[in-house]
């Protein structure tokens, strides 16, 4: 049951491994807050997490782009892709995920398949690009 | 105590074994096989430390036991390092 | 003699994976190598004590320093394969 293919620019980045589940989930609910501050407790709520867990979810969403830190007290954070291409692949995200959650999920798991990549590359006594 | 070191260590190098079984069959890099048996051999080493009295560092076991876990790792690393592609 | 021999062989060879590890961590800073280094780290220096309580301190028994030190090592490898995030 494949449907339509998810995007190569999609699979690309999560291949990355620059977000795991719990950074999708925090994104789609920044996004379905629709222009609404979002604090760390109210997204541990939602998304099931505890608050420090879902602070640090914010904080590395801020650093790779994708929210925006307001000063306020409690903290806040605001979704706002840093570029418009960015903001192209959360949207296509979000579709790929209701879509097709088992192929996405399994790309954002082969993170596990990079950890096993790094520790053996490491035993390569030279270090050339096979 | 020794005795529960001894468990311990055999079950942490077992499942270090799993781990290193699930990348091998993630990757089919056999380097990862070579490490999860040698894990394992630790692991059932550590095992026959406790139900054997006559196993210790010192016998020949021992010897053996230590020999087949540090020989695989070095073996991986080897085959790792080979000019063929594996 | 033989034993010295074996307990060497190990003791290098646990080098030989810390230095490689390590070297790794540096250059890519991948989490999973950082605490496959530290278990490897401390295999060597379990291995090393080892040799120190065979061939050198003979009248101590140093086998529970070791057995911890095996212990804590591998704890530390069995989290980064589980935890790390790359």
């Amino acid at each position: 049951m494949t449907g339509a293919a998810i995007p190569d620019e999609l699979r690309r980045f999560l291949l990355s491994g620059a977000l795991s589940v719990p950074h999708v989930e925090a994104i789609l609910q920044l996004r379905r807050g629709a222009g609404q501050p979002c604090s760390a407790q109210a997204l541990a709520a939602r998304i099931y997490v505890r608050t420090a867990r879902a602070a640090e979810l914010l904080t590395e969403l801020c650093e790779i782009g994708v929210a925006r830190l307001l000063e306020s007290e409690p903290p806040c954070y605001l979704y706002a892709p840093a570029t418009a291409e960015l903001a192209g692949l959360l949207d296509a995200l979000e579709y790929a995920y209701g879509a097709q959650l088992v192929a996405v999920t399994r790309l954002i798991h082969s993170a596990e398949e990079r950890k096993a990549l790094n520790f053996a590359a490491a035993f390569r006594l030279r270090k050339d690009p096979t | 105590m020794t005795y529960f070191l001894l468990g311990a260590i055999s079950m942490a190098a077992a499942v270090c074994g799993l781990v290193f079984l699930r990348y091998f069959i993630r990757t089919r890099d056999r380097f990862f096989l070579w490490f999860a048996l040698a894990f394992w051999i630790e692991a059932l080493g550590r095992v026959l430390f406790l139900v054997s009295p006559e196993v210790t560092d010192d016998s020949i076991t021992g010897y053996v036991l230590r020999i087949v876990t540090y020989g695989m790792i070095l073996l991986a690393i080897l085959q790792k390092n080979l000019p063929r592609r594996s | 003699m033989t034993a010295a021999i074996v307990y060497f062989l190990c003791a290098a060879t646990s080098f030989l994976c810390a230095v490689l590890l390590w070297r790794g961590y540096v250059a890519s800073r991948s989490r999973v190598l950082f605490w496959s280094g530290v278990c490897f780290s401390g295999l060597m220096i379990s291995n090393a004590v080892l040799v120190l309580d065979k061939l050198v301190y003979t009248d101590v028994d140093l086998w529970p320093w070791r057995l911890w030190i095996s212990l804590i090592s591998l704890s530390a490898l069995l989290f980064g394969l589980i935890y790390s995030n790359e």
